[in-house]
């Protein structure tokens, strides 16, 4: 038990460090927030795809050496780096944008149709 | 702003099934409350009461919850003889029982002291992963942060303790562990096809449901769940009856 307590110790002192008492749990996940900073996620890692994919691509006929192998390691990094951009797309494909404009008391209010009046009807 | 689209809720019908008893009548009021007004549209609720008598079970369906059921098993079991964790593992085999007979998609487990945020099964179906739950605290809603986790046991069910230990903060992202518990947790039909039934086993440190069935995952089909631990629940089980079942510390 001895890795058991010491890894118990590490835990203790983390959390010490992160303390969260009395803290109360949120009443909703905040959707739109979550989606804004993924699709500014996106766009860095979009960024660091196209930049493995232009090293990969210049060096590609390069076999051997300090060149191959960071090549290699970029191409582990964008197979991750795709992977997540893909399960982020996936997440914001459940959702989906509407206005706020007809939102009263945080419920959707119904769109009422306008009748012509007897004004306009002439 | 975004909102869930309505033909995934409509495609995917959700049951939130956990067992309970009296023992968790100090939160369960207001336990049933919050789940009355959880956002998910398509959602039926199911309890399985293990108390002795039926009366829980009565107070539970007096509160009115829309598309809740309760089924009570407190006549089938020998409170004398079998311990809370086979009961417990019964009645999880009860709920996928249940699961699979009807045309649910996803089950939902809750502990019956977790409170999660109103919208949390949206966030997770969104994630599309086999198993994705929330982070919520072993210590009780006032205590320390930190996620739950189960110990594991060296009785060859389970993996060393050493090797696959897994502690992990609130604070960390969206993460594969092998034992986090499933007090919430978002499960596809697909793996309730395939692990139908939990088999139960005592071991030392006394395993509960959660441990039995995350390690058929792991040692099964080698999956991991994820926890999205940027988001948390919080667990109001730190009255003294907690600490009286579990028989050892919190962490």
């Amino acid at each position: 038990m001895g890795g058991y307590s010491q890894q118990y110790k590490r835990l203790k002192n983390n959390i010490m460090m992160n303390k969260t008492d009395n803290k109360k749990a949120p009443e909703v996940i905040d959707i739109t927030k979550v989606i804004l900073e993924f699709k500014e996620d996106i766009k860095v890692k979009l960024e660091l795809v196209i930049e493995y994919e232009n090293y990969i691509k210049k060096y590609k006929k390069v076999k051997v050496g300090e060149v191959r192998i960071k090549s290699l390691e970029y191409q582990t990094k964008l197979n991750k780096l795709k992977a997540e951009i893909e399960s982020r797309i996936t997440y914001m494909n459940y959702f989906e944008e509407h206005s706020t404009r007809n939102i009263k008391d945080g419920k959707e209010a119904k769109v009422v149709e306008m009748k012509p009046t007897k004004k306009n009807k002439k | 702003m975004y909102r869930f689209k309505k033909e995934i809720t409509d495609k995917n019908k959700v049951l939130l099934a956990c067992p309970t008893s009296e023992k968790k009548a100090y939160i369960q009021e207001a336990w049933l409350k919050h789940l009355s007004k959880l956002s998910y549209p398509n959602l039926d609720i199911l309890i399985v009461d293990n108390s002795e008598t039926i009366d829980n079970s009565k107070k539970i369906e007096s509160y009115g919850i829309k598309n809740l059921k309760v089924i009570w098993v407190g006549d089938k079991i020998d409170f004398k003889k079998d311990s809370l964790r086979l009961i417990m593992t019964r009645c999880t085999n009860l709920i996928f029982k249940y699961f699979l007979k009807r045309n649910y998609s996803h089950w939902v487990s809750l502990e019956s002291d977790n409170f999660p945020p109103l919208n949390f099964i949206e966030h997770l179906m969104a994630q599309n992963k086999s198993c994705a739950g929330l982070s919520y605290f072993h210590g009780g809603g006032i205590q320390l942060s930190h996620t739950i986790m189960h110990r594991i046991t060296k009785t060859g069910h389970c993996i060393d303790l050493k090797c696959k230990e897994t502690y992990y903060e609130v604070t960390g992202g969206f993460i594969p562990v092998y034992q986090c518990g499933i007090g919430c947790m978002l499960v596809k039909r697909n793996v309730i096809k395939k692990i139908p039934k939990l088999e139960y086993f005592d071991s030392a440190v006394g395993l509960f449901p959660d441990a039995f069935f995350l390690d058929e995952l792991y040692q099964k089909f080698n999956y991991f769940p994820y926890i999205d631990t940027r988001h948390y629940c919080i667990h109001y089980n730190n009255d003294k009856i907690w600490e009286g079942i579990h028989n050892s510390t919190n962490v």
